[in-house]
């Protein structure tokens, strides 16, 4: 397992959409601070970066697998590998580590970014008498919980669709319009809510309910029943990509 | 070192390998021949393990699975196309393989190929990537290497650079199997070939035995055809007429000269038609679809 996390590790560090991936990050944040009022939401929000890590994070993901088919080195990886679980694992595990990567400088710019900017101190009591610090750390947590749900679903959807640009138009459709679809459902159904909060697109809400607990009344999920959904659907998503990797023909 | 035993290979629902047995020795060189959709990459994918099928491919009696790739450890490929990350120098991409450094410099030098290899390889040309592809598979002194189409784009210095590392790797034990379109090409180096078609293994012979194939078929012409014709339909002895000048098989020289001087018909020429490589395949290819036919 060491030797391909070490090996996919290698390949991703020396993939452009890694490093662009940070770039586009950190252009996102700094438009967010130029166009944007800077408040104690844009900074627990870490300018925006709670949004696009997922939006980047899928987009990474499905390209890192997708390009294994596309430049036919899938055929190495697999009759050197006894075990298509470790391909898979390894190719999941670096991309998630990615999304820590970019989380933790989505926190140090927003650090930065603070000191310039906002001068309220961080142990200043915001919401709940939760301090500044409470709230960023609860939304840098939902983002890294919901980084491997996103992350997870990106692997799936490229073995299911087989098109890097069909994954990444769902991840922008998941970004931008699911909690929406999400609410709005829960809206129109209210007798059914019991079942559709269970619904993938509410658990986007984990990015915003942990530092935020009042959120719990728009997802109608508990902080750990939140945390726990993604995390089964992350579990879910695992086992169905991987069925259809280790079917895929090549 | 290799057994292919029995091994059918399903695709879907649908067969694409029926029932091909045969053995690779070390240092062996595996001319795998056959037409357009023969079967030949399916049977290359079957044994590095990346098909279902049934029956049995041992390589030294370790066996290999859909799911037990153990005994590939010490097995190159090229299949279809290189498999090479175009983000990676062409050194990057050796060194994701390579267990001894210097062994991989040398293959380098050996490839002629030091100029670029620091180079991304996503500005390799057709050939220099067919080079890099060759170069992985030979990595790590492997037992055996499956090369698919492997002189593709390779100029003329390079296809005599590749044939040479061939013959120096199978000298020191490496088995090849090799399938190339370029029949005159595989001639130089193969000594075995394997022959598909349908997915069925037609022939597996050393080279020597093909080879005596080229003088299977005879010409004779008589100073009465008529009577030749009359004789040899009378002894049920296959022919082929074209103006007066008879093919007939080799085995049959001599009955054919016995029934002939029985009936006071001389012999004007007998004489062996020489086959090149690619009529005797054509010739077999064709008897198979005849032998099909008559099924």
């Amino acid at each position: 397992m060491m030797t391909s996390l070490r090996a996919e590790l290698f390949k991703f560090s020396h993939q452009k959409s890694a490093v662009a991936g940070i770039l586009t990050l950190i252009l996102l944040m700094a438009y967010s601070v130029l166009t944007t009022k800077t408040d104690t939401t844009q900074v627990i929000f870490e300018f925006g970066a709670v949004q696009w890590i997922p939006i980047i994070m899928i987009a990474i993901g499905s390209t890192f697998f997708a390009m294994e088919y596309q430049n036919r080195t899938i055929l190495i990886l697999l009759y050197k590998n006894t075990s298509r679980w470790q391909i898979y694992l390894a190719k999941l595990a670096v991309v998630w580590l990615y999304s820590v990567v970019l989380t933790l400088i989505a926190t140090l710019l927003t650090i930065v970014f603070k000191s310039f900017l906002f001068r309220t101190p961080w142990s200043a009591l915001i919401i709940n008498h939760q301090t500044q610090l409470d709230l960023l750390m609860g939304n840098v947590m939902g983002t890294l919980i919901y980084a491997l749900f996103i992350v997870t679903l990106s692997f799936m959807l490229i073995m299911l669709l087989k098109l890097n640009a069909a994954v990444i138009g769902v991840g922008l459709a998941l970004g931008f319009l699911g909690a929406g679809i999400s609410v709005a459902l829960m809206k129109s159904f209210t007798s059914l809510i019991p079942i559709l909060r269970w619904n993938p697109l509410n658990m986007i809400f984990v990015t915003q309910q942990l530092a935020n607990p009042p959120y719990t009344a728009v997802s109608h999920l508990s902080s750990l029943e939140i945390i726990g959904g993604n995390l089964i659907y992350a579990a879910i998503f695992i086992f169905l990509g991987y069925a259809l990797f280790k079917n895929r023909r090549i | 070192m290799l057994v292919v035993q029995n091994v059918n290979t399903y695709i879907g629902r649908k067969q694409i390998i029926t029932d091909a047995s045969f053995k690779i020795h070390p240092g062996n060189i595996i001319g795998l021949i056959g037409p357009n959709g023969a079967g030949k990459t399916t049977l290359m994918k079957t044994i590095l393990g990346l098909t279902k099928f049934d029956g049995q491919i041992q390589l030294d009696q370790v066996p290999v699975t859909e799911n037990q790739h153990a005994a590939l450890a010490q097995v190159g490929a090229l299949i279809e196309h290189p498999a090479i990350y175009p983000f990676l120098t062409g050194q990057q991409n050796l060194a994701l393989y390579a267990r001894d450094s210097a062994a991989c410099q040398r293959l380098i030098s050996e490839l002629n190929m030091t100029t670029y290899i620091h180079d991304p390889a996503k500005g390799y040309s057709l050939g220099m990537k067919q080079k890099l592809g060759i170069a992985i598979a030979l990595l790590n002194n492997p037992q055996l290497v499956i090369l698919d189409e492997p002189m593709n784009g390779l100029d003329v210095e390079a296809t005599i650079g590749v044939r040479q590392l061939i013959r120096q790797y199978a000298a020191q034990g490496t088995a090849f199997l090799i399938s190339s379109h370029i029949l005159s090409e595989l001639q130089k180096v193969m000594t075995q070939v394997i022959l598909i078609n349908h997915g069925q293994v037609i022939v597996d012979q050393p080279i020597a035995e093909f080879e005596r194939l080229r003088h299977q078929a005879y010409q004779l012409r008589t100073e009465d055809s008529q009577l030749t014709v009359e004789s040899l339909t009378k002894n049920r002895i296959h022919y082929v007429l074209d103006g007066d000048t008879f093919r007939i098989n080799s085995e049959n020289i001599f009955e054919i000269q016995d029934i002939l001087t029985a009936q006071h018909v001389h012999l004007k020429e007998l004489a062996p038609i020489s086959s090149n490589f690619e009529q005797i395949v054509v010739q077999l290819l064709n008897q198979q679809r005849g032998d099909h036919h008559d099924d």
